[in-house]
């Protein structure tokens, strides 16, 4: 019983060890996202600004996404393993805050965080972010795994990770028929989900290339730069293949129209996540979930 | 158009660096015919026998050859090379032969395909004839080189005087020898047994496709 009631000690000890932690990212929120109208600090309504409450929890899920990768050793003693889990949760902590803040400095560079979530409440604008903050949160889960526990290599690979993801979004503009700018601008939530479609299939592939055994840095990017080069060779052979072999007429629907004047439908914006998710997902197999085994004989 | 050029320069980047970087073929010599193995394999006194071979790859293929290189003064080891299609090829009747060897005297090399140890056969520096009960000259190992035979893969076999004769014959000739009674060799008995791996391989029976979809059944459900 004495056991039983220790552990129980331990785990609740853990827990505010995890909360605390988390008292810590409200008051990193509120100094990123500086406001007077809806400080972080105060009181929270969530059903007041629905674009806000999303933004916000896209943070909490991410990070709790990432905490759920650490975990405690307590054969080390209870000292050590409260010192691994908070300078490794601290660190993949300001990882993930960092590359929220750096990519979006890129893709919604035109953007600004009050004038989209506060005073226009552009739920566009926060589904994407909210898709970005998850997608980085699997990418930095996927980098603290890989790492193994060696700062060196953790540093390296989120360096790496972050130019993978940033280059992937910078994609978006040439595989898909929406303007970005303009469509977020109209908050169109088409956008937003064929946008959450493609940064989700980018981050399914990176966290595939990542995930593989590793012994010499070197040569673990090189076949991280192999895997992500055949997802691209794989990835539009799966897009086509689905637009074919269920007749999408994507095309004859969409062009036609006046884009600039017109609202496009929320289906259009299903349609070209959907496929890039769908395409992503059936690449990672492909690329990443292959167990060749001994195709060849063997000396 | 573009799409299209993007597309094949993006596969063959991929080919190119995946090609590089293979860790298959680290460290693997390639050796185009046997007067390459002369430049990989280092020392005298030797005899670079073939033990095995095989080909990877669907549309390209990549040959592989296993050589037992088996010292007079040496312990014996293994090299595994690429190597080109058509000497793969030649070489398949030759499983079980020394195609290369090395004597001491003024590095002398041979590539002839023989039976292996013919450079030892005949060497006062490693052994001496001897008669048998049957009446016939046979080549004894002194003491110092008991483990050669075993090396070679010998089994049971003893040379005879002939049997050095033939081979001096066919080395004359350039000729592949493979034992007065073809003991050596793809086809032999002796090399069969002596280096069984690429042998066995050849004559794994293969299962049909009943009888693997009622084993995974079986295991599976």
């Amino acid at each position: 019983m004495n056991e039983i009631f220790d552990k129980l000690i331990i785990q609740t000890l853990f827990m505010g060890f995890i909360v605390a932690l988390f008292l810590l990212y409200k008051y990193i929120h509120a100094f990123f996202y500086r406001n007077e109208k809806n400080n972080i600090l105060k009181l929270h309504f969530p059903a007041e600004n629905s674009a806000n409450t999303l933004h916000f929890y896209s943070r909490i899920l991410g990070i709790a996404f990432i905490f759920s990768t650490l975990g405690f050793d307590q054969s080390s003693g209870i000292f050590l393993s409260f010192f691994h889990f908070f300078t490794w949760g601290t660190l993949s902590y300001f990882i993930y805050i960092i590359s929220i803040y750096l990519i979006e400095s890129i893709v919604l560079y035109n953007f600004e965080y009050y004038d989209e979530v506060q005073k226009r409440k552009n739920l566009s604008y926060s589904v994407i972010s909210f898709t970005q903050a998850i997608s980085l949160s699997f990418v930095i889960r996927a980098i603290v795994k890989e790492s193994e526990g060696s700062l060196i290599i953790l540093i390296m690979l989120w360096l790496f990770a972050l130019v993978l993801f940033g280059f992937s979004t910078k994609l978006y503009k040439y595989v898909s028929n929406f303007s970005f700018n303009r469509m977020l601008i109209r908050k169109s939530m088409a956008l937003a989900i064929s946008y959450s479609g493609f940064i989700m299939g980018c981050t399914i592939i990176i966290v595939t290339a990542f995930d593989q055994e590793h012994f010499d840095l070197k040569n673990y990017g090189l076949q991280v730069v192999l895997r992500i080069l055949l997802s691209i060779i794989f990835y539009p052979l799966f897009r086509k293949a689905i637009i074919f072999v269920y007749k999408i007429q994507s095309e004859q629907e969409y062009k036609p129209k006046n884009t600039q004047e017109l609202e496009i439908p929320i289906g259009y914006g299903v349609y070209e996540g959907g496929t890039f998710l769908a395409s992503a997902l059936l690449t990672s197999i492909v690329v990443g979930r292959i167990q060749f085994g001994t195709i060849y004989p063997f000396f | 158009m573009n799409k299209v050029a993007i597309y094949v320069l993006i596969l063959l980047i991929y080919l190119g660096l995946a090609k590089s970087f293979s860790t298959n073929e680290l460290g693997l010599a390639y050796i185009k015919n046997v007067n390459s193995l002369s430049q990989i394999v280092e020392g005298t006194n030797l005899t670079a026998i073939l033990t095995d071979t095989h080909s990877t790859g669907f549309l390209i293929k990549t040959y592989y050859q296993k050589y037992k290189i088996v010292y007079g003064l040496d312990t014996p080891k293994e090299i595994i090379v690429r190597t080109s299609r058509k000497f793969a090829t030649e070489n398949l009747t030759n499983i079980g032969l020394s195609l290369f060897r090395r004597y001491n005297k003024d590095e002398l090399e041979n590539t002839t395909p023989l039976p292996p140890g013919v450079i030892f056969i005949g060497d006062p520096a490693f052994g001496r004839w001897k008669y048998a009960p049957s009446g016939r000259k046979v080549w004894h190992f002194f003491k110092a080189y008991r483990n050669l035979p075993k090396d070679l893969g010998w089994d049971e076999f003893k040379p005879s005087k002939k049997f050095l004769e033939l081979a001096q014959s066919h080395i004359g000739q350039n000729k592949a020898f493979y034992g007065e009674n073809l003991e050596f060799g793809s086809k032999g008995y002796i090399s069969q047994k002596s280096f069984p791996d690429y042998f066995e391989r050849l004559n794994r029976p293969q299962k049909s496709f009943q009888d693997i979809i009622l084993e995974y059944l079986k295991n599976n459900f």
